[in-house]
């Protein structure tokens, strides 16, 4: 084929640049076609499509299951009544024509009338308005012209009228008279349909699943923007917002449009794999009867993760692990989202997101995670370095002991020893190491660190107050531990040499106090008798409670641990200091302040003493020992640590994570790391680093899962996104709560009691239930304020339960304290404060009373004086003398507790004397009982208050009259004898 | 390949990479062989195996690929196709006319054709292929957007966009007034005086380098040198804190850097002189106001007396040509000052904080 010609007037070769034309013009169609593809095809909607089909089979399978349960006869039987009808009514045709072309005929005339009656209608309110104005223009003429037209145009349309209302009872009637005539056939139908309901049902919901050819054009691409079934899912969620730093933006949660089934229920098989599995425990989260309904919290509120986004990835799932990560890169093409600062929590930690509105509650119900890491927090004293700005953390004790008066209590060899390392000494203790780290292991370190530690012992006993105790009487080592178990003592205290503190988890209550081994390695015999005596006396504001312990059980008490010793501990030598290098860190610190040469002489001038206290109180300051322990000079000192207020919302380039490569790049992971290996982040950085520059948070020790239970709490600590109004921490009642609560993991109450279904933690030595502390479910509704505050001011103005070992100590509580327990109580058990004093009662109610009193043998467990029991009955089946219930139960309690006991504390050996029926009703066994030959002379007595057996019998059948007769016995009866 | 990477990341920077590209630039003007078609292949070849074969690189694919960038490294290859095809086009010119004949563009404006369809029919095309590309582009390349823009946390590092990051490479050098204020004013101020200045007809409807040396080389330092260059350095060399990365080099946010720049005023008083700094302004900066004296009003003046220069002060007559000096040496001072703080550390030659004025 020859070239083709130029044209002259052509400056391009045609035929090329109509091919080039052709071959563009076909790349931007499919270019075209593939932009169309790329916005139409979002993974969400093969997620929506395939659950949809997976629902319909599911769907299918039910109905086939209810096809299978038909029963076939049944079917067949009431289809060939139908048919039977359908024949009947066959026969009848002829009539039936004629009826229905008489209703056609008047159905056009209905339409007639209709039309003609609302024209006249109209026509008369045009009439009328035309005469108000004739009215106000005063044309007497006009008026009357008008008015006779209104007139004329009423009447037509009142006839009108009529007659549209004579041809619609017409219709009715003839429409009646045609159903009556069928009404064979429409009852057979009816039962049909009835019993074939669930199964028609299901076969309606799997038809509205099927794929029909709307289906596929109103979701086509280009075509779905009318009424598509795969749709974008949402709601929108005021009050909680996202904070974009300029502006809030209330969040939209579009998760369900992936997450098909987690609003749902019925989708929590194993089949049932994410996304497409109900969300877990329905009663608590996402049911419309549960406290958070998704369409008022949504998702991301408590789980984070990007509300809107509608793309795995971009969503902010995060994994929790690498193999969930190289798993989900494979499957569902996952990213690192590198600036979404709230990733989706892992499921792990996923409690974290209760945080944001429940900060201020002490202990959230139902978490596993939370409470256990922030009882935790407490007893570690994180608190205490770092401020965590949540009332759960504010205004908390110092977790560690005073060092006000330490110089009479250990030996500065012992203080040096234990502050080296404390686990060496107690290995349960909560008490971390500061020194000899990992980021402080170089030999100059390590002298630097000795110098350091003598230093804070010279600074702390030169501000200590000194005294001597004198020696403890003697004591039997043997009666001490019998009292150490049974007294109270192990509420809070173990002594247990082998024990690890992680064996404890998740119930640390038992750690609360310190584990008491080599005791006699640590103390004198002295302190610690004048201490277990009244622990005030040494430090006033100790949390440490007496247990009104005679001379004696203190002196057996103080035998029994001081019998613990560690010889080899006690013989550890301690090393000299390299004095040199004291001084250069010394003048490492003075020259902070001054100039080299100036700090030179003022080292100088000091002598050894001076330079030990001065560093010793540099050191202090380093290491901001003052958090823990209440220490003379650092009363007012600021805490040292980082502020967690909000860490769980710190952007993820402000964590240092040094030249550690093989941790993720998470808050989670750095601060599980970190709270595991402190000084990590120093790895390789020891020579480069300043030795005051090196990180200086103390290791504690931290096993994995307590790690993981701090940071699901640390996590929490995030940014307000929730309004204020909206947070469940802010109205009076949770605050009271809260708290109680505090005080109440403050003092270690769990480690005697029962509480909110938590503690009993001294169960583990007292093996006896019946010797067990009680449980104080319904305590509020339960005792008078008055009575309480007074108890807790003094437990030993009253003994209820004289059969037991264990007491319940004197904590020396402030008014302010005792205020907050009791108001805890009465806000939990929902009771009012105060109460009036109950009326005298009458007679009757007395004297049946006394006789049912004896009849169910209330006197069997509630011994009637202070003695210690009766025989037969053991320790767990004793409950308080009923003497003193008057002036300790609430009189509106009593009878509602004699009812149904279990319903206030759920295993209480209290009988339930009326049996609970289905209907929420009460039954007295009283009057049959009353029949019986053996309670005839009791029934003589009560009939003297009765005027028949009959009334007689309806009052013990009435389960509320009894209780209340009982509760009358023990208050006017019982008291007065 | 890690001694070759180790060698590219050093003379990246400013210093040798500047040095290199003034001396690369003058050496490619002077060569004729490379503004060829084989010539202009060669390069397109280089380029292309350097942005691949670094591209095995972590480091320098993340910068190179990160979707904010893409289109710098696009706008290299543009400039570099522009430069050639110009050059290309004017010395095929330049050497018509050395022959008698008549350039390219005179032979081609002999022939006329139509508007329809050569001119639009070309144009639909480009528009078509153009359209395709585009949406394409962003389909395979997401928006690069961030996290929501937080006041109290500012991205590191944080960057203009790419059209100003010659202006933020100024800045490295000069005061913010001078980088921000003065210079991109006398920027466009002398763009738009250009025609006026430079009134030689020659070139006019024609590629040619011969004609019009001294204006094409000032125009391309400029731009080429000056312009683009601090703009490839602004997106693909600066890293955290502005700190300078080779295009292999791990962007370490820690990574630390001297700052021990030196007024002029300290060099010359203290360092040489040996007495401490005057307390009056005037004083302390007389040398450097001397310098800048010198150099805006002696030199301007020298240069015209200089046999080089006279010539076109000849041609242009003073107004002309003193403006154009003007504006040429306000150019020259970034150059100047650039080399100055790499041999000696200078800050400021003229540094009055006293009126905030710092040059």
């Amino acid at each position: 084929m020859a070239a083709p010609k130029k044209t002259p007037d052509r400056h391009y070769n045609f035929r090329g640049m109509n091919a080039v034309f052709a071959w563009s013009s076909i790349a931007l169609l499919v270019t075209t076609l593939w932009m169309v593809w790329d916005d139409y095809a979002k993974p969400w909607k093969r997620f929506q499509a395939e659950f949809r089909e997976r629902e319909r089979q599911q769907l299918a399978a039910e109905a086939e299951t209810e096809k299978a349960k038909l029963n076939q006869n049944e079917v067949a039987r009431i289809q060939q009544d139908v048919a039977n009808e359908e024949v009947t009514l066959e026969g009848k045709r002829g009539e039936f024509d004629e009826l229905e072309a008489t209703l056609i005929k008047i159905g056009k005339n209905l339409y007639a009338a209709d039309a003609r009656s609302r024209t006249t209608k109209s026509l008369l309110d045009t009439e009328r308005f035309q005469y108000d104005s004739a009215l106000q223009s005063g044309d007497e003429e006009r008026i009357a012209k008008r008015r006779a037209e209104v007139e004329r145009l009423a009447a037509k349309h009142t006839e009108q009228r009529n007659e549209l209302e004579a041809i619609t009872e017409l219709k009715k009637s003839l429409e009646a008279e045609i159903k009556n005539k069928r009404s064979g056939l429409a009852d057979a139908e009816k039962r049909l349909a009835g019993l074939r309901l669930g199964y028609d049902s299901l076969q309606e919901r799997v038809a509205k699943l099927d794929k029909k050819i709307d289906y596929f054009l109103l979701n086509a691409p280009l075509m779905d923007f009318v009424l598509p079934a795969l749709k974008i899912d949402q709601v929108i969620l005021s009050g909680l917002y996202n904070d974009i730093n300029f502006t809030d933006v209330d969040r939209v949660d579009r998760c369900m449009t992936c997450h098909l089934a987690a609003t749902r229920m019925g989708f929590e098989g194993e089949e049932w794999k994410q996304p497409f599995r109900s969300h877990p425990r329905p009663k608590l989260f996402l049911s419309a009867s549960s406290p958070h309904p998704y369409t008022e919290f949504g998702c991301t509120t408590c789980h984070g993760g990007l509300d809107r986004a509608t793309d795995f990835a971009r969503a902010g799932h995060s994994p929790i692990d690498d193999e969930q990560k190289r798993g989900w890169i494979e499957k569902w093409g996952w990213e690192k989202q590198k600036y979404l600062d709230t990733p989706i929590l892992p499921a792990k930690y996923s409690e974290a997101g209760c945080i944001g509105c429940h900060a201020g509650n002490v202990w959230i119900s139902g978490s596993e995670l939370l409470d256990i890491g922030r009882q935790l927090i407490d007893k570690m004293g994180c608190y205490a370095c770092h401020k965590i700005g949540y009332e759960a953390y504010e205004d908390l004790p110092r977790p560690g002991p005073s060092l006000r008066k330490v110089a009479s209590k250990i030996s500065p060899g012992f203080a040096y020893k234990w502050i080296s390392a404390p686990r060496e000494f107690r290995p349960t203790t909560w008490m971390p190491h500061f020194f000899f780290q990992p980021n402080t292991s170089s030999e100059e370190n390590l002298k630097r660190q000795e110098a350091e530690i003598r230093a804070i012992v010279a600074y702390v006993w030169s501000q200590s107050a000194t005294g001597e105790y004198a020696p403890a009487p003697t004591g039997d080592a043997e009666r001490g531990q019998d009292l150490f178990d049974n007294v109270g003592c192990a509420g809070c205290h173990i002594r247990d040499a082998e024990a690890k503190r992680d064996d404890f988890f998740p119930q640390i209550n038992r750690l609360h106090g310190p584990n008491l081994i080599r005791a006699g390695s640590k103390v004198s015999s002295g302190w610690l008798y004048a201490w277990i005596k009244d622990p005030k006396q040494y430090n006033p504001d100790t949390r440490m409670p007496s247990l009104r312990l005679t001379d004696q059980e203190a002196a057996d008490i103080t035998a029994y641990l001081m019998s613990s010793r560690e010889p080899a501990y006690e013989n550890l030598s301690i090393p000299e200091v390299d004095k040199t290098v004291r001084d250069e860190l010394i003048l490492s610190y003075l020259e902070n302040n001054f100039t080299i040469e100036s700090s030179h002489a003022k080292l100088d001038k000091m002598d050894e003493g001076e330079r030990n206290r001065y560093l010793g109180e540099e050191t202090i300051q380093k290491y901001g020992c003052w958090g823990c322990h209440d220490l003379e000079g650092f009363e007012n000192a600021k805490p040292i640590g980082v502020e967690l207020t909000e860490e769980g919302s710190k952007p993820i380039h402000q964590f240092d994570f040094g030249h550690v490569h093989d941790v993720p790049h998470t808050r989670r992971d750095w601060i599980k790391t970190k709270l595991m290996e402190p000084r990590i982040w120093d790895q390789g950085k020891e020579e480069v680093k300043s030795y005051k520059e090196l990180y200086r948070m103390p290791n504690f020790g931290m096993s994995e899962r307590e790690a993981e239970a701090v940071v699901a709490n640390v996590l929490g600590f995030t940014k307000a996104y929730v309004l204020k109004s909206r947070r469940a921490d802010q109205n009076p009642e949770t605050a009271a709560i809260a708290a109680g609560r505090k005080l109440i993991t403050s003092y270690n109450c769990q480690g005697c009691h029962l509480i909110e279904d938590q503690g009993h933690a001294i169960k583990s030595v007292i093996q006896d239930v019946g010797q067990l502390p009680p449980n104080l479910a319904s305590q509020g509704a339960r005792v008078q304020a008055e009575w309480l505050f007074g108890y807790l001011h003094d437990p030993s103005s009253v003994t209820m339960r004289p059969w037991l070992d264990v007491r319940m100590p004197t904590f020396g509580f402030k008014d302010a304290q005792v205020n907050t327990v009791v108001s805890y109580f009465q806000t939990r058990d929902k009771t009012d404060a105060f109460l009036s004093t109950p009326t005298v009662a009458d007679p009757r109610h007395r004297a049946v009373g006394r006789v049912t009193f004896g009849m169910l043998q209330c006197a069997k467990c509630h011994p009637a004086g202070p003695q210690a029991g009766t025989a037969g009955v053991t320790a767990a089946e004793l409950a308080p003398s009923l003497l003193l219930a008057p002036g300790r139960l609430r009189h509106d309690w009593v009878p509602e507790w004699i009812k149904d006991p279990q319903s206030f504390v759920r295993g209480t050996n209290m009988p339930a004397n009326f049996a609970k029926m289905k209907d929420g009703s009460y039954q007295s066994p009283l009057a049959q009982a009353l029949e019986a030959p053996m309670f005839a002379s009791q029934k003589a007595e009560m009939m003297r208050y009765f005027d028949s057996e009959e009334e007689l019998t309806t009052f013990l059948s009435d389960p509320d009259q009894v209780v209340v007769a009982l509760r009358d016995h023990i208050w006017w009866n019982l008291s007065s004898n | 390949m890690e001694a070759i990477k180790s060698f590219i990341n050093t003379i990246s920077y400013p210093q040798f990479s500047f040095t290199l590209s003034v001396v690369l630039f003058v050496a490619a003007l002077k060569t004729k062989k490379l503004w060829t078609r084989t010539g202009g292949w060669i390069m397109l070849v280089l380029v292309t195996l350097f942005f691949a074969v670094g591209s095995l690189d972590e480091n320098f694919r993340s910068v190179v690929a990160k979707p904010d960038n893409v289109p710098i490294v696009m706008m290299i290859y543009l400039a570099g196709f522009f430069w050639w095809l110009s050059m290309y086009k004017a010395i095929k010119n330049d050497e018509a006319t050395e022959s008698g004949a008549p350039t390219f563009e005179k032979s081609e404006s002999e022939d006329k054709v139509f508007t329809w369809p050569d001119l639009v029919f070309s144009e639909l095309i480009c528009m078509v292929v153009l359209t395709a590309g585009l949406v394409v582009w962003s389909i395979l390349l997401k928006a690069p957007l961030e996290e929501p823009a937080n006041l109290s946390v500012a991205p590191n590092p944080s960057k203009a966009p790419w059209y100003f990051l010659g202006l933020q490479e100024m800045l490295v050098y000069f005061d913010p007034w001078m980088a921000g204020v003065v210079l991109p004013g006398l920027i466009v101020v002398g763009l738009m005086a250009i025609p006026y200045i430079d009134t030689n007809p020659k070139g006019n409807g024609y590629y040619t380098f011969k004609e019009r040396k001294t204006e094409i080389v000032l125009f391309l330092f400029g731009y080429l040198v000056l312009w683009v260059q601090m703009i490839v350095i602004g997106t693909f060399l600066r890293g955290p804190n502005w700190n300078l990365f080779g295009p292999f080099e791990f962007w370490d946010i820690n990574k630390v850097v001297p700052l021990v720049n030196v007024d002029l005023s300290e060099i010359i008083w203290i360092k040489m002189l040996g007495v401490g700094l005057p307390s009056h302004w005037l004083l302390r900066e007389s040398f450097g106001i001397l310098l800048l004296i010198g150099y805006f009003i002696v030199l301007p003046v020298a240069m015209a007396k200089m046999k080089y220069f006279k010539r076109f002060y000849d041609q242009m007559g003073s107004a002309r040509y003193y403006t154009g000096v003007l504006l040429f040496l306000t150019m020259m001072l970034l150059p100047i000052k650039m080399f100055a703080r790499w041999m000696f550390n200078l800050k400021y030659i003229v540094h009055i904080q006293e009126f905030f004025l710092n040059i």
